[in-house]
């Protein structure tokens, strides 16, 4: 029996941001107010809607037990000048997922200011760093234009597309050595 | 690195789940009579979600459901132990130890062996004053268990709380009083 040793959850610190792992503060710091903001959960729950705290809980042991199992998951991310709560970031891939996703989500408060990518360049930056990964995909929700905006900036590409929860979601792809070649800014589109 | 205890009993060893014990998981969420009352059966991917999820609170909270192995065999037979997902302050009615395990380990007395470790363990490591148990009210087996464990029905008809709003349970519970001083 092994399990990822949670406290080894790395601390990443970007310009504006820290990636780091998720603590039971974080449901009421912020994680559950995203989830009950519809306009976020649309694309991240499976009937499109807003999730009670109940439900947002359950996705925060989700995500924790995903780095117990896997020994990678997605970051928590806080807004380094005041600690807010900000959103999630990093690495997932559940059992029968599509791939080894590079996956993002923010809080409304703090979108558009930037935050996405630059917590995305960072995550994507440790997965391929960590792990020895030929590519790595996004899966997107067909009508989440915000986030097929954002997968663009990075550099990705769709490579088809599959049903999810019932819905059609794009599957957004980029390789390793697409990845480390492209300038910190992003891919200018 | 283990993120909780491992509870050793007669049969039985307790311990928070691990990746080796998904097959374990992912065969007793097809199993249609062992999931009626605890959610429904779920593919492959759902009972990964699952598991996950309980590795999930022991790493959140400090304690979840451990997985059950018998100590002869090493199967994995199912899961049980506390549980309260949302924390002290979420909408769970209480501090839970609940129990599931696969068709092929029921009628053993391996629920009731180690439902007793696990509220042992609960109300001497969680500070725990009460416990209860959310039990569907046509799941005879488990209310069975309830009643043999010393638990009395506490409520009835209490709704759950997102995502399983669906489901309406009865609540048996028993104070730590009542547990320390029942007979073994």
């Amino acid at each position: 029996m092994s399990l990822f040793d949670l406290s080894a959850v790395p601390r990443i610190e970007t310009e504006r941001l820290v990636l780091r792992g998720w603590s039971e503060s974080d449901l009421d710091n912020g994680f559950a107010a995203m989830m009950a903001d519809e306009e976020v959960a649309r694309f991240l729950s499976a009937d499109m809607r807003a999730k009670a705290r109940s439900d947002a809980w359950r996705d925060m042991a989700l995500f924790v037990g995903h780095w117990a199992l896997r020994g990678y998951g997605l970051f928590a991310v806080e807004e380094k000048a005041t600690g807010a709560f900000v959103g999630r970031v990093g690495a997932w891939q559940p059992e029968c997922w599509v791939g080894f996703e590079l996956g993002w989500a923010l809080a409304r408060p703090h979108w558009g200011k930037g935050y996405a990518v630059e917590a995305a360049h960072a995550a994507g930056d440790w997965i391929f760093a960590q792990f020895p990964l030929d590519e790595i995909v996004s899966l997107i929700h067909a009508e989440n234009v915000r986030s097929q905006h954002l997968a663009h900036r990075l550099g990705m590409r769709v490579r088809g597309d599959t049903i999810h929860a019932g819905m059609r979601h794009e599957i957004w792809q980029i390789s390793r050595s697409v990845w480390q070649a492209r300038g910190r800014g992003g891919v200018d589109v | 690195m283990s993120i909780g205890p491992t509870l050793i009993t007669e049969r039985l060893i307790l311990r928070p789940p691990a990746h080796e014990d998904f097959d374990g998981f992912a065969q007793m969420a097809t199993e249609e009579e062992t999931m009626r009352f605890i959610g429904g059966t779920a593919p492959r991917d759902a009972a990964w979600r699952g598991m996950a999820s309980l590795a999930g609170s022991w790493a959140l909270l400090g304690y979840g459901m451990f997985s059950v192995l018998r100590r002869d065999t090493g199967e994995w037979i199912g899961r049980l132990g506390p549980w309260r997902p949302g924390g002290k302050e979420g909408s769970w009615p209480g501090d839970e130890v609940g129990w599931g395990l696969k068709a092929s380990a029921m009628g053993q007395g391996f629920a009731k062996e180690g439902a007793i470790a696990a509220i042992d363990w609960a109300f001497d490591h969680l500070g725990w004053e009460h416990v209860i148990h959310c039990i569907d009210k046509n799941n005879a087996p488990s209310i069975k268990l309830a009643l043999a464990l010393g638990s009395q029905l506490e409520r009835e008809d209490h709704q759950l709380a997102p995502p399983f709003e669906m489901h309406w349970v009865d609540l048996y519970g028993q104070s730590k009083t009542a547990w320390k001083a029942r007979q073994r």
